[in-house]
């Protein structure tokens, strides 16, 4: 199956992409690109963003698949829906109210355990559809946005897979079991 | 000077903004930093605002260094000598215009300053140009002046000359406060340092550069440039108000200003400094002086705490702290530091972003919520950008360094001494460790669980006792059943639904806790609410108890006080703290009781009596007071806790004495969340319930708690639940921290007068007056001798109550048996007769008040007309709407038919906030249609999508829900079906959590920025703003109008609701009749009323009703409950349970099919509403609505009331008319002007031509900027216009964006569309 048949049934999405100017000489992962509160509410679409984001990415956010280079405090407060890859730090409070959706984080530091809020999620490892996912979703994020983090990952493929979290809330992992049965 | 009218009050003022600074890390001073400072200024236009004059500005300004050589050359030209740089200081004076007040002005500071013996040098008269100024703002320019005085030879240290300035400008302004008379612009000193100076006035960002030519000046250079940009709700210009003051330019807002006045006015009377002479301490007080904003009593207090020796980081972290309490990760020294500071200060807690220097050091820091951005960009060139959007100032991509953003609780520091930027990590180990604050703590701070066993113990309460308190101290069989058992058993606050259709407290012929009259404010628009449980680790419950010491001192013993984890004592802990006596920590126990004689004045002379004791027991050194009220009899009754505390607090305050003790409330009458949220909110530090806590013993020992719980587990419960609830009560209003809720006020008064509430209530908000202390002995002694009772017969049960839910012989409702059988079967019958008897006896309330309006009635004071002269109804059922209510809260069937009646009048139903199922936009064969004319716009955005937001007539923003204003709630996973699923976006079986806030919505400014993307989003919809009455709603009001909103709507607390907490549904908001009339009077004395259509709605069952509402100043009006009644509603009372037996509210298929509503009925209630409404019209002698909207005239209050509670109230504010000026009326008569014709939108849409045309593949490049915000949303609509939820295929429409992208870039974006962006972005990015 298509990588993004596996994320949504709808093909028509909308898509953002976003990167630093090309005469920049800064690392773009280390800095900031976009503000707070971004894909607050969205309900589908695609997402490249080569650069930290700040407070409450993806609050209630119920259906955009996105990938992202860091984010700050509250980040996939309340999310619902969709997928969203963070390959660099989280702030703290990350995935508070978190009902649904999946997120994968990629922990080098190996500190995101205390960055979570656990209470409504699993951290559990990934499995053969988050690869596949994970793979596609990251390969976009390099196509597009050129991203040094994302080929990185992508070079080294098999063996990075291990610093990746996924963040599972409970109950949107009880719904999915039910509906595979 | 800004004084009240009608409902209207001062303090209500909100401002919020854009703020930013350009430095030189390296210090270097340059033109071009003013010059860039002004340029960013100038790129956050839309960040401010401006009133009904679109060339009169909220306020703008700009601090700089002192431009030495500028004002040397200066001097010279007006014949007098500057000494060298530091040797001298300059203000910036506002003076009167006229020049009488302005020389004598003048001539009492140039005597302050001889007093101080500083010499003037000269007066410099500021350069302005007022062409194109506003005439509002020209109405009270001042004369702008700058002072130059010179630093005595004696004084070698520049900051000691510094701080005499501090005190001659305090002198100064105080004395000209107390003895010249103040006009409108008044005396002011925006700046006095050697070091910087301010430039501001009531201006636009684009006018501050014109209007002062000083800032053009080549000369005029600085090292760098703060700037601020105002938006503020304020009702009277004041150039004063303009930002940024001598420190700080402040983004955000004081949520807790009346508290932390409060306790810097008790500790200043004691404030010595080895850095002031007595004299000058003197001079220096008070330290805030009145009618200032809450931004600029701030100001004052940094200024305080930097210039008594502490750094401006330092100041920065004992007033905005970081979210230290409970955080395991924090560094210990660092905690120790803020922990200690903790027991000395509460924070000034709310939201904010703020940018500080002092000239040496220039920094921001956020408060711990992290809720306003701020964005800073480093240069190869050494320069600093920091402003509340990146993009502000143009800059050359290959020359940033760095781009980053302040994060919650961190502050970034430039040393421009030291020529560079100094991290939070470093900056904050350094200050930490000044002092051994950990061994401090370890020394003195008292440990609850370390304390010894107390010396006595209270025996438990028998179960005769323990009914006999129960009966004096008000409880009733509801309280203890419905409300104090469910917390015993879950540890969680009871769930109710439904709107309040009983008695205000002052209305009641019940006996009422005193706490039912404080009712509780909360945030909306200006500031936002918390969630309380998913961001807990902001939130903070500790207390101190004791002695908190000076603020100016850093001592050790300061934190010799008992360091609570949260403020609820079971009697076990209340006894331990009794028995302390570390040799200098001692408790007191006083009693709070008054004769129970029922003669006037002896409540009075039984608080005089504990204030008394209060004072002395303080002088004799004790560190805690506990107020217990255990000692009744007979002859002496409790004076209530509210009211004892209240008082003590007070009393001690205007002593000096309030922060030299901790107050303990023991006390009998304390059970349900909102009684411990009053006592704190009046200055309570800790709280023993010992009679709850004894009921819930009671009650499982006699078996009425049927559970396996022991009894220890069943208080840990209670205390469990009411903690909880205390954190929603504080989040609610936007307040983190326990500490900075005590003694903030939170409420406002409704049936006290004015005495009350001066004496014991001091600063409380309290408008339309009502009882005394005699009428509240009178209501007391009622419980007391159910008691202690006289007759021969013993009271031997406890009153029903009835208040939850309507019971016989219970709490009056205004919708019970009769009524609402009485308006089923009229609309059912088509019977306009059986109507009329409904109504005559829901408005026939002269026995059983109810409603404010019950106190009104209709004054004929012009001719009656025929009814055939009244406007028809057709004209007037497009007035109407139902209140929104969502599919998921009720059924399918409730909701579609309200949505087919409503429109088959051309009235307007509403969606609610669980989005709408897209089959409604299609017509049902027989021409009806089941689509919803307002689509709301709620916190969790569920359903929210282009096409939805494009099939609307009308889009509301739902700040807040009367039944619960600010918070979220949750629909439980069980209730997610795959209908409201999808029709929600979201996943079947996963349950859903809205938010308290709206995450786009954290102050005004951001509010007009969703009003923006909306429009954008919809051009042909209107844009309503829901909010819920509380005082201040009319100032939040105009701020709304400014945002350019087209409706606003007002909603009183009594809507209802699908699943709220219990206490929320009484307890917080206020009725609309106050929020409504406040509303109108603000708006039309603002000049704004005309630009808005105002609604109104909560609880409207009559044609009554509505005139009044009309008539108070609403052209609109909605209607929710009445509706659901006329559907089959019968106030069971069990929506949040799925049990609805009617099938109204519920999802259950089985009871579903019980529903029994018809569009037809629901067409026949409106009609007769109409009909009633137009023979009141014809009474009054109206023609049309229009007429009628806001002639208060017409209305009156009754004066047969001779009721002993309510017979003093005071309607007249609420009856006070605002007079129309000559170019805006009462009512909406033009149209906002939303600023869409110059968007690039337009240029993206016709780039977009072919795809939307023809689908044909586009590519095309632009260029963007800040100011180019919501970019791509118009165009979305117009996609979704043609191609509806399905969009284009993807990539179709493929544009490349280069630059900074403003707020909300592709917000709403539709498929098929592709943005690609080289450069970054703002807030909201792709949000919908």
């Amino acid at each position: 199956m298509n990588w993004r048949a596996m994320l949504t049934i709808i093909l028509e999405s909308a898509k953002l992409i976003i990167y630093p100017p090309r005469q920049s000489s800064y690392k773009p992962e280390e800095n900031i690109i976009i503000g707070n509160v971004a894909f607050y509410g969205a309900t589908s679409g695609e997402a490249y963003i080569r650069g930290k984001a700040g407070e409450r990415f993806c609050v209630r956010n119920s259906g955009v698949n996105a990938v992202v280079e860091s984010v700050g405090d509250h980040g996939c407060e309340y999310m619902t829906g969709g997928r969203v890859v963070v390959l660099g730090d989280t702030g703290r409070n990350f995935a508070a109210g978190m009902s649904g959706g999946i997120a994968y984080v990629y922990d080098v530091k190996g500190r995101f355990a205390d960055n979570c809020n656990q209470e409504m999620i699993d951290l559990d490892p990934l499995d053969e559809e988050d690869v596949t996912i994970l793979q596609q979703m990251i390969s976009m994020h390099h196509n597009y946005t050129q991203s040094t983090v994302a080929k990185f990952i992508l070079d080294d493929f098999e063996n990075q897979l291990k610093n990746f979290i996924k963040v599972f809330p409970k109950d949107y992992k009880k719904a999915h079991s039910k509906k595979a049965v | 000077m800004a004084s009240n009218y009608g409902l209207y009050h001062p303090s209500f003022e909100h401002d919020s903004c854009g703020i930013g600074f350009v430095a030189n890390i390296k210090g270097h001073k340059s033109h071009q930093h003013v010059a860039d400072a002004l340029t960013i200024l100038e790129n956050m236009e839309h960040r401010g605002a401006c009133g009904c004059e679109t060339n009169t500005g909220d306020g703008a300004g700009i601090l700089i260094q002192i431009p030495h050589e500028f004002f040397f050359d200066e001097s010279i030209r007006l014949g007098f000598h500057l000494p060298s740089y530091g040797r001298y200081g300059v203000g910036t004076i506002f003076f009167p215009r006229e020049i009488r007040l302005r020389e004598e002005c003048r001539d009492i500071f140039n005597r302050a300053a001889e007093k101080l013996r500083l010499e003037i040098l000269g007066y410099r008269k500021v350069p302005v140009n007022a062409e194109g100024i506003g005439p509002t703002a020209l109405s009270v320019e001042p004369e702008i002046e700058q002072v130059f005085i010179a630093c005595p030879d004696h004084i070698s240290n520049p900051d000691d000359f510094e701080r005499k300035l501090f005190v001659l400008r305090n002198y100064a302004t105080h004395t000209i406060r107390n003895t010249v008379k103040q006009d409108a612009i008044g005396f002011y000193v925006a700046s006095l340092s050697y070091k910087t100076i301010v430039y501001k006035g009531q201006l636009t960002s684009l006018q501050l550069r014109h209007y002062f030519p000083d800032l053009s000046n080549k000369r005029v250079v600085s090292a760098f440039g703060l700037i601020h940009s105002r938006f503020a709700t304020n009702t009277f210009p004041s150039w004063k108000l303009a930002q940024p003051f001598r420190f700080i330019a402040h983004n955000g807002e004081i949520n807790t200003l009346q508290g932390n006045l409060n306790w810097l006015r008790t500790s200043e009377q004691g404030f010595s400094s080895p850095y002031f002479t007595k004299q000058e301490m003197e001079m220096l007080l008070p330290i805030i002086g009145g009618d200032q904003s809450d931004s600029a009593c701030l100001d004052n207090m940094i200024e305080l705490l930097t210039l008594t020796g502490r750094s401006l980081p330092m100041v920065m972290m004992m007033l905005i702290p970081e979210a230290w309490d409970g955080n395991e990760n924090m560094d210990p020294v660092k905690k120790a530091f803020y922990e200690f500071h903790a027991s000395m200060m509460e924070p000034w807690d709310g939201p904010a972003s703020i940018s500080f220097t002092d000239g040496k050091v220039i920094g921001a820091t956020l408060d711990r919520n992290g809720l306003r951005p701020s964005r800073y960009c480093v240069t190869t060139d050494d320069r600093v950008i920091m402003a509340s959007e990146t993009g502000v100032l143009p800059i050359d991509p290959s020359m940033i360094k760095e781009k980053g953003r302040l994060q919650s609780g961190k502050m970034f520091v430039v040393d421009l001494e030291q020529g560079r930027i100094i991290s939070d990590d470093e900056l904050k180990q350094k200050i930490c460790s000044q002092k051994p604050y950990g061994e401090w703590l370890n020394k003195y701070k008292i440990r609850l669980d370390e304390l010894p066993e107390p010396r006595v113990m209270f025996t438990h309460l028998e179960h005769d006792q323990v009914f006999k308190y129960q009966k004096a101290f008000g409880y009733s069989k509801e309280d203890l059943e419905t409300i104090i058992a469910p917390m015993a058993l879950d540890g969680k606050e009871p769930v109710g639904s439904m709107g309040s259709d009983t008695p205000l407290a002052v209305l009641s012929d019940q006996p009422q806790h005193l706490t039912s009259y404080f009712k509780q404010l909360f945030a909306q628009v200006t500031n936002p609410p918390i969630d309380p449980i998913r961001e807990k680790l902001v939130m903070s419950l500790a207390t101190f108890v004791g002695n908190i010491g000076s603020m100016l001192e850093e001592d050790e013993l300061t934190c010799h006080t008992v360091a609570l984890k949260h403020p609820v004592l079971n009697n076990h802990e209340l006894e331990k703290i009794r028995s302390i006596d570390t040799g200098i920590f001692q408790a007191k126990t006083l009693q709070c009781y008054f004769r129970a004689d029922g003669k006037p004045g002896s409540l009075a002379a039984g608080l005089d009596r504990l204030c008394r004791y209060a004072t002395d027991a303080v002088e004799d050194g004790f560190e805690v007071l506990i107020l217990q009220d255990r000692a009744i009899d007979s002859d002496h009754a409790t004076i209530p806790s509210l009211l004892a505390t209240a008082a003590v607090h007070h009393h001690l305050i205007r002593k000096g004495l309030r922060g030299k003790v901790g107050i303990i409330v023991e006390a009998g009458d304390v059970w349900e969340v909102h009684h411990f949220a009053c006592l704190i909110g009046f200055g309570a530090t800790a709280i023993n319930p010992y009679l709850a806590l004894s009921s819930i013993r009671d009650m499982k020992e006699t078996g009425r708690l049927e559970t396996e719980l022991s009894d220890d587990e069943l208080k840990k419960n209670y205390i469990k639940a009411v903690n909880e609830g205390l954190l929603k009560v504080f989040s609610k209003m936007g307040i983190s921290t326990l500490q900075s809720y005590q003694g903030a006020q939170i409420f406002e008064i409704i049936g006290l007068n004015k005495e009350v509430v001066d004496k014991y209530f001091t600063g409380a908000t309290s408008r339309i007056q009502g009882m005394g202390l005699d009428e509240i002995a009178q209501e007391i002694l009622a419980k007391h001798f159910v008691a202690f009772s006289k007759k021969e017969t013993v009271v031997d049960r406890l009153p029903v109550g009835g208040v939850y839910q309507w019971k016989k012989s219970g709490e009056f409702h205004l919708f019970n048996p009769q009524t609402i059988h009485l308006l089923q079967y009229s609309t059912r019958m088509n019977d306009y007769n059986t109507f009329k008897k409904y109504s005559r006896l829901v408005n026939e309330q002269s026995e059983k008040a109810c409603t404010l309006r019950s106190l009104l009635d209709f004054k004929n004071n012009r001719p009656s007309i025929s009814i055939d002269e009244v406007e028809p109804a057709e004209n007037i059922y497009k007035r109407f709407a139902t209140v929104a209510m969502s599919f998921g809260s009720i059924s399918w069937e409730a909701h579609t038919t309200l949505a087919i009646a409503m429109n088959r009048l051309g009235g307007k139903s509403n969606t609610g906030e669980g989005g709408e199922d897209e089959r409604r936009y299609d017509r049902l064969p027989n021409g009806d249609s089941m689509r919803s004319a307002i689509k709301q716009i709620a916190s969790a955005r569920f359903g929210v999508t282009s096409l939805y937001l494009t099939e609307a007539d009308e889009l509301q923003i739902k700040m807040a829900q009367g039944a619960k204003p600010g918070e979220g709630g949750q629909l439980p996973g069980h209730k997610v079906d795959e209908w409201i699923g999808k029709t929600r976006h979201s996943t079947p079986g996963v349950g859903l959590i809205s938010p308290p806030p709206h995450h786009d919505i954290y102050s005004i400014e951001d509010l007009a920025q969703l009003i923006y993307d909306l429009k954008n989003s919809n051009r042909n919809a209107r844009i309503n703003v829901k909010l819920v009455s509380k005082a201040g709603v009319g100032t939040i009001a105009a701020g709304v109008a400014k945002a350019k909103a087209d409706v606003i709507l007002i909603s009183g607390h009594d809507g209802g609701t699908g699943a709220s907490p219990i206490s929320s549904i009484r307890h917080a908001g206020l009725p609309w009749e106050l929020g409504l009339a406040e509303t109108h009077q603000t708006l039309v004395r603002n000049k704004l009323r005309s630009r808005v259509v105002v609604q109104a709605d909560g609880q409207m069952k009559t044609g009554r009703d509505i005139a009044m509402a009309a008539l108070l100043g609403a052209e609109e009006w909605g209607i929710a409950t009445a509706a659901l009644v006329v559907e089959g509603c019968i106030l069971m009372r069990k929506c949040h349970l799925n049990t609805c037996p009617v099938g109204v509210a519920t999802q259950d298929p089985e009871l579903r099919k019980r529903f029994r509503g018809n569009a037809d009925h629901v067409v026949n209630f409106f009609r007769f509403i109409v009909q009633e409404l137009r023979e009141i019209m014809a009474e009054l002698g109206f023609r049309t609505v229009n007429e009628m909207i806001g002639h208060v005239d017409s209305l009156q209050q009754r004066e047969d009331v001779w009721h002993w509670k309510y017979r003093r109230l005071d309607l007249s504010p609420v009856l006070y008319k605002e007079p129309a000026s000559l170019y805006t009326g009462l009512h909406c008569s033009e149209l906002q002007d939303h600023e869409l014709d110059e968007v690039l939108d337009w240029t993206l849409l016709e780039a977009a031509r072919p795809a939307l045309e023809n689908k044909e593949k586009i590519y095309r490049e632009f260029a963007v900027k800040n100011t180019d915000r919501t970019v791509g949303t118009i165009l979305s609509n117009e996609i979704t216009k043609i191609y509806r939820g399905g969009g284009l295929a993807e990539d179709t429409i493929h544009f490349k964006f280069k630059g900074t992208a403003g707020q909300s870039f592709a917000a709403f974006n539709t498929k098929g569309i592709t943005h690609e962006l080289e450069g970054d972005a703002n807030d909201y990015f792709g949000k919908c």
